[in-house]
């Protein structure tokens, strides 16, 4: 299916009259749901998964999907979407979602297929602009480059829901299978900025191949009205293959020094990445307080005749790294980002909400001084790579029902999270000094349609 | 730290434009008196707690105490669908209608139905088994079983 199919279907079904509260068209007992969102982004320095410096419009998303009750205890549905932002999605239509779900009883469910990840109190939404306040959710908790790998999980889950009478109620998922991830999407790129010797040369991830994903997901909705407290965790595991381009000149002196000959062969990469969130929400009538903190622990080695050589085993071994096996083991590091954001609807058609996101790449090295001093070299790259602040303001305004308008701006400090692919490296700067700015701001809005 | 202080002084400001609104005292007492909650004769329950009630209307319970199958079902009128969301469900319209599209774009649900007017809705709850909705006091509710709300 191509994308001018998915618009067609939407426009067409735009000009019919809707029904009901939610909105769906139905069609011999199936429901159709769909949404558009056109979106432009325009930022002061660097450019934030899009060429965002020139201001862009590649920033829009659309889904459509189809569901029905077979019985009293089962449901299929399905749904394909679009999205594009800078380099990742262009705009190809893939499987958004495909759901059978059996609820046999309220505390106990099962889902097969391609299962929407429960990750956080948002991570569900957030192909669905018109479901949330901000155009994007707090980068330290959602970060958007990892998107296409933790939306969706294929295999099965188990849900339910508990009621502890005058305690409340508890919801659970837990859920286990496989998840998206090719070699030209967000998780590669991030593998790629993120590889151990980042700052001293570069690689291309060529093939991922996904062993495993897992999610479970606690909810408790307390016995204080609108207070919801929640734990989930997510993790995974994959292979990799990636040329590795030490050609630099930068790097070509480093390794000459060594008397590593370049080019260099293939790396192949094991990755296993474990993550745990506490969320805390609370709603008092129009008031959505919420707070989220998130630690990644990521445990990498890889593999290279590069590493036989003694000279920069010896580079690896000051650095920290195991090489006692037949893979380099990369000592074990951990992201970490939390927020607070607060929202407000004053008026049926205008929310005003903000947060404030801190996000470390490595959070025993906040202030990015060991990323850029290795061992026995002189300084590269920036500091403040290490780490993403962010204050966000945004206004949202209920056109009407179906209708959605969103401004929001953001002061950045820092330059973690965004991707070297979308950040070159200035050739006439082979040190990057001034390849990523530490003070900066971004500009978003975002029109969405939805029925 | 910088960066905090001027989170700090967005949320004062915030609060301080909720306070000049009036929005953070916007209501009176909750209306939920003015609301009944009914349901079809086939329904083996007489009474409910609101939890319970909030539960079905969220989507978290899903079946009666005989194992049957319930389905909830909404009125289109703005003012008793306000007041029955802010006494029994804990969330404004718009919350609530957001909770339901979440559910409906993850595939995890299907959006209540929705009836313009109190005839209509009573229409469907007679004429469906395991159906409960609500309906402004005073609306005839003789051929319902009308739920007591504990």
């Amino acid at each position: 299916m191509k994308k001018k199919t998915i618009i067609i279907l939407l426009l067409v079904l735009m000009s019919i009259p809707f029904l009901g509260t939610i909105h769906a068209y139905e069609y011999n007992g199936i429901d159709i749901y769909g949404f558009i969102s056109q979106g432009y982004i325009v930022s002061t320095d660097n450019n934030f998964l899009a060429k965002t410096e020139e201001g862009t419009t590649q920033f829009n998303e659309m889904g459509i999907n189809f569901s029905t009750d077979i019985s009293n205890k089962l449901r299929l549905g399905i749904q394909f979407m679009a999205r594009d932002l800078g380099t990742i999605g262009n705009n190809e239509v893939v499987l958004d979602w495909a759901i059978a779900d059996f609820r046999w009883r309220d505390y106990l469910g099962l889902l097969v297929g391609d299962i929407k990840l429960s990750h956080g109190l948002y991570n569900e939404i957030r192909d669905v602009d018109m479901l949330r306040t901000n155009i994007f959710l707090p980068q330290s908790v959602y970060n958007e480059a990892w998107r296409e790998i933790i939306t969706s999980i294929q295999g099965g889950g188990l849900y339910g829901d508990v009621s502890l009478d005058t305690a409340g109620s508890i919801s659970y998922i837990a859920q286990y299978g496989t998840s998206h991830m090719a070699p030209n999407k967000g998780a590669a790129r991030l593998l790629e900025d993120q590889w151990p010797l980042s700052s001293i040369g570069s690689i291309d991830v060529n093939q991922i191949d996904t062993k495993y994903f897992y999610t479970g997901s606690v909810r408790w909705d307390s016995m204080l009205d609108g207070l919801v407290l929640g734990t989930s965790t997510w993790g995974y595991k994959f292979d990799s293959e990636a040329d590795t381009l030490l050609d630099g000149a930068y790097a070509s002196t480093a390794f000459a020094a060594l008397g590593v000959e370049l080019p260099i062969t293939l790396t192949t990469y094991k990755v296993k990445a474990d993550s745990c969130t506490g969320s805390l929400e609370y709603t008092w009538r129009n008031l959505i307080l919420a707070a989220e903190y998130t630690r990644i622990t990521y445990n990498i080695s890889f593999a290279n005749d590069l590493f036989t050589n003694s000279a920069v085993a010896a580079q690896l071994m000051a650095g920290g790294a195991d090489l006692t096996g037949d893979m380099v083991k990369v000592p074990r590091f951990s992201s970490m980002g939390y927020y607070g954001s607060m929202a407000y609807r004053f008026k049926p058609w205008l929310e005003v909400g903000t947060y404030y996101s801190v996000y470390y790449a490595d959070e025993d090295d906040k202030d990015g001084y060991d990323r850029t001093h290795v061992k026995g070299l002189d300084k590269v790259g920036n500091e403040h790579r290490g780490w993403l602040k962010d204050i966000c303001l945004t206004l949202r305004f209920d056109i009407q029902e179906l209708w959605v308008l969103k401004f929001e701006g953001h002061k950045m400090d820092g330059a973690a999270i965004m991707l070297g692919y979308d950040n070159p490296v200035d050739s006439t700067d082979p040190n990057e000094e001034d390849r990523y700015e530490e003070d900066w701001y971004m500009l978003a809005a975002k029109l969405t349609y939805n029925f | 730290m910088k960066e905090k202080l001027v989170f700090l002084l967005l949320c004062a400001s915030f609060m301080g434009m909720l306070l000049i609104t009036g929005g953070i005292f916007p209501y009176t007492a909750h209306a939920s008196d003015d609301v009944l909650i009914v349901c079809n004769k086939s329904v083996p329950e007489d009474s409910l707690t609101k939890d319970v009630i909030q539960g079905i209307f969220l989507g978290e319970k899903s079946m009666w105490s005989d194992g049957s199958n319930i389905e909830f079902v909404m009125l289109g009128d703005d003012s008793i669908t306000r007041d029955f969301l802010r006494g029994y469900v804990g969330k404004t319209t718009s919350q609530f209608r957001t909770y339901w599209k979440k559910k409906v774009f993850t595939g995890r649900g299907k959006a209540p139905m929705s009836f313009d007017t109190s005839e209509a809705l009573i229409e469907y709850i007679i004429s469906t088994d395991g159906v409960i909705g609500y309906l402004p006091k005073g609306a005839d509710n003789s051929r319902l079983k009308t739920m007591t709300v504990k």
